[in-house]
């Protein structure tokens, strides 16, 4: 059975695409700023001692599967999410539920997704799609990285839900079971996306995370060429702008769809003073651009940095300044 | 798109990858009167210049492991994993073999007396055959 899935919309965060063409699905309207701004994606954390490619991981957004069930909880919607400890039960469940005509999100590792770009398959366990239909053998996918319907065998399939290595998925899969019916009124999860992500940028005592892991990253890199010499310096640097920029970020890590959802939560709720708010977030995210464009140089002559560390920690520090400033107005607002 | 011209990619291959700078992703922005707008871009900037330097750091890190092996220092099994971007920890859980094992096995000497069992293992996750992982000049 195939369902009727022609609503299909491309996205740059692949949950939140993920999202939108679920809700999609029921015939809510909804877009990616949106979703993203609900589910509260918005999220910064450098964690040292975690690696990716051999180098420090820097995190721009929430743990994946948070931004899923942030947003269905916040909109009201019953939702279903599970993880097994069996490929071959994973599968059946899958089928079962496609079996009752419901559209399923999975999260998979691209390592062996065979329509994902070459360059893009590294263990990544962390994409998310969602699976509309199975036809002999055959199930057909809305990704929302890629253009039009993607489709994959079973044994693959059964192979990209089960990947190994750091966040392994275990072959998890959401679904929506129970839609409000009616208009949803996004002005109320609006306010509860909002303020969960003020407390996550200003209010975690933690020195990782939020915009107190904006200045810690800041250190960081002011100690790189000192700690690792130029060539690692450089090598983090690429890394951290790969993981800024390239990764379905939107852009400038998901600062510039944040900003596109205050903008609208500014007509949704009637608050002039977002606008502004949204505007300053703009000028974060396109700080955060100059960081990508300068330390993009560092990367063409790895041993001798074209620009000084100092100064691409001094774009990130006044980065963080700005945030602090955005999140502290943020909690202020009254939005009764 | 890579995949498309060449069906039969199993897993990466680092070492010979073209990489497609052309591969659109939506990127969002703001124009000068505050309006965000979203479009499909395949650069945001400096795309090039990062994705070539990150790119030859893989390659950099192969082509130092594929010397070692021809220098006999160490075993195939290390410049396999290289080249499909694969860490210690990953291929442990992958193939089903203790990281200590493994380890061991990237010696030659351990290497060359590893049984066909535990070869084949290792060949199927890199998707070659065993002969190929014995010795990486082999072409198919």
């Amino acid at each position: 059975m195939k369902l009727n899935f022609d609503h299909m919309q491309l996205s740059a965060h692949c949950e939140s695409g993920a999202i939108v063409n679920l809700l999609g699905y029921y015939k809510i309207n909804i877009n990616e700023p949106i979703a993203f701004g609900i589910g509260a994606g918005y999220y910064f954390g450098h964690l040292p001692f975690m690696k990716i490619n051999y180098s420090p991981a820097t995190a721009f957004r929430a743990l994946p599967g948070l931004v899923f069930s942030r947003t269905c909880k916040n909109l009201g919607i019953g939702y279903e999410r599970k993880t097994f400890s069996s490929p071959q039960k994973a599968m059946d469940e899958l089928d079962r539920v496609l079996d009752t005509g419901t559209p399923v999100g999975v999260q998979v590792g691209v390592f062996h997704l065979p329509f994902f770009p070459q360059e893009y398959r590294m263990h990544y366990n962390m994409h998310n799609m969602v699976v509309y239909g199975k036809e002999n053998n055959e199930y057909s996918i809305a990704d929302s990285v890629i253009a039009g319907e993607c489709k994959i065998s079973y044994e693959d399939f059964k192979k990209v839900r089960f990947p190994k290595g750091s966040f392994a998925p275990n072959g998890k899969m959401y679904y929506m079971t129970d839609i409000p019916k009616g208009e949803i009124d996004f002005r109320e999860p609006a306010i509860k996306g909002i303020k969960r992500t003020v407390y996550e940028m200003i209010e975690i005592p933690f020195w990782m995370v939020g915009v107190k892991g904006i200045r810690f990253f800041s250190r960081q890199i002011r100690k790189w060429p000192v700690k690792y010499g130029n060539k690692v310096a450089s090598q983090h640097l690429g890394q951290a702008i790969l993981s800024l920029e390239e990764i379905g970020t939107g852009g400038a890590g998901y600062r510039f769809i944040y900003g596109a959802f205050l903008k609208q939560a500014a007509e949704l709720l009637n608050k002039p003073e977002l606008n502004e708010i949204s505007l300053e977030m703009g000028e974060a995210a396109n700080r955060w651009r100059n960081f990508s464009y300068m330390g993009a140089r560092n990367c063409k002559n790895r041993s001798e940095p074209e620009e000084s560390y100092d100064a691409l920690a001094d774009i990130i520090l006044d980065c963080a300044d700005k945030e602090e400033k955005i999140f502290r107005k943020l909690k202020k607002i009254s939005f009764k | 798109m890579a995949t498309e011209e060449k069906p039969n990619v199993k897993i990466i291959d680092a070492e010979n990858i073209e990489v497609d700078l052309n591969f659109h992703i939506t990127h969002y922005k703001m124009d000068e009167n505050g309006n965000y707008t979203h479009d499909l871009l395949a650069n945001w900037g400096n795309k090039e210049i990062v994705n070539n330097s990150s790119w030859d750091i893989v390659k950099e890190r192969i082509k130092d492991a594929k010397d070692k092996v021809l220098a006999g220092e160490l075993s195939p099994i290390a410049y396999y994993m290289q080249k499909c971007l694969t860490d210690i920890k990953t291929l442990s859980q992958y193939v089903g073999i203790a990281k200590w094992r493994i380890k061991r096995h990237m010696k030659p000497a351990t290497f060359n007396k590893l049984s066909e069992k535990v070869l084949q293992k290792y060949a199927d996750f890199f998707a070659i055959s065993v002969a190929e992982l014995k010795d990486i000049n082999t072409k198919n």
